[in-house]
């Protein structure tokens, strides 16, 4: 199993040789064990991938991420796996009970509004407005209580006026932020067996992975909660690099100190274990530290 | 975590020769990277990915010859002293969650 994320930044060739990724690039060669890489994100269009490569790294679940000019990632690898995918599962999935599902989108929107109230209070930020929302939930947020706030959350949170669909620096680090939490969740989802097309809430036809954007929710607001601390005036590839670091990030999950990564996993199976049936809860408690410094990021093994 | 593995093998005759090199050429498709002659080492997250290693080791050793193995953390194998010479700037070399090319 992976455990390191491969950002390639720079002109150069991807290939393999002997369960190894080698990365040429005009100044020297790179040689990674496969069995190492868990994201190999190409954050750049100068670079050129062997076939060879792709289904390697399909081979040993590795995710690969390609991006646009701007470096902005635009697809992943989800490879077939045909030694998980059975039928059973897939049926087993479609047959999702309803009940499970409804129980399962509580939680996930509970523990992000939670999530969201501590990113503020974190910043020193009066959270009574989203406290009066966040009672207010109800199973499977009938009343979008989610939406709502989130409308409020995000002004807190950045300066007045801040809107999500707007082209602000800090907007784009959060989307990019977002991608790259999504497609981690998605990995993991894949490796589970299950589709990431059909998901517990979302349901949107041009989503590819609507169970990934369902299960991701608890975890975007460390995403904010970075992205607020910095002073963000491009997504430079520093910022870029720390929000891929961000996946190191130490916290403690359900009671146990471990790092966000390691965290999205077991979050994942305890989701898709709980939707099958095999376990009765899907508790998704996260405990941040104080701040992110680099200290904080767990950068060795 | 560092999984070390130093080997002497002999070289006297052709097949002797045929083994050391399929044996070096096995350790480094198994992510090893050589320190210096004869020493080869690799970052394992555990110390049962470690083991796991050593058993694959197991499965391609040559008949004959000296290899040894020593698993060291982070810290001691960082802690090393170069006396002579530099650390070898490579990518396995590091145990860094997040590289950047």
């Amino acid at each position: 199993m992976g455990w390191r994320s491969v950002v390639v930044t720079q002109h150069s060739k991807i290939s393999y040789s002997g369960r190894r990724i080698i990365v040429q690039t005009n100044q020297n060669i790179n040689e990674i064990p496969i069995d190492d890489i868990e994201v190999l994100l190409i954050s750049t269009t100068q670079a050129v991938i062997t076939a060879r490569a792709v289904s390697e790294l399909a081979r040993a679940a590795v995710k690969v991420i390609f991006s646009d000019d701007t470096g902005e990632p635009v697809c992943e690898t989800v490879d077939y796996l045909p030694n998980n995918r059975s039928v059973s599962l897939l049926e087993q999935q479609f047959n999702w009970d309803d009940v499970r599902k409804e129980m399962l989108w509580t939680w996930l929107v509970t523990a992000k509004i939670q999530m969201q109230i501590t990113v503020l209070q974190k910043q020193q930020i009066d959270t009574s407005e989203l406290d009066y929302e966040f009672r207010k939930i109800e199973v499977n947020d009938v009343s979008n209580r989610e939406a709502v706030v989130a409308r409020k959350y995000f002004p807190l949170l950045f300066e007045t006026g801040f809107e999500r669909r707007n082209f602000q620096p800090a907007n784009a680090a959060l989307n990019y932020g977002y991608s790259i939490l999504l497609s981690f969740i998605n990995r993991n989802i894949v490796a589970t067996g299950c589709l990431t097309q059909l998901g517990i809430h979302h349901h949107n036809d041009e989503n590819q992975f609507n169970l990934g954007s369902d299960l991701m929710e608890p975890f975007r607001p460390i995403i904010d909660w970075w992205v607020s601390e910095q002073s963000i005036e491009a997504l430079t590839p520093e910022v870029k690099i720390k929000l891929i670091d961000l996946l190191n990030l130490e916290l403690k999950f359900n009671g146990k100190n471990t790092i966000l990564k390691n965290a999205l996993r077991t979050h994942v199976n305890n989701c898709i274990g709980y939707l099958n049936g095999e376990r009765e809860t899907a508790k998704v408690e996260v405990e941040l530290g104080d701040e992110i410094s680099d200290y904080a990021l767990n950068r060795n093994v | 975590m560092r999984l070390i593995v130093m080997f002497d093998l002999p070289i006297d005759t052709s097949e002797d020769r045929r083994n050391y090199r399929q044996f070096r050429k096995e350790l480094i498709n198994e992510g090893f990277l050589m320190i210096q002659y004869s020493v080869y080492a690799r970052v394992c997250v555990t110390k049962q990915s470690a083991q796991f290693t050593e058993n694959r080791i197991k499965t391609f050793l040559p008949p004959r010859g000296l290899i040894q193995t020593l698993t060291v953390t982070e810290k001691q194998y960082n802690s090393m002293h170069f006396l002579v010479g530099d650390q070898k700037d490579d990518v396995r070399n590091t145990s860094d969650r997040t590289v950047v090319i």
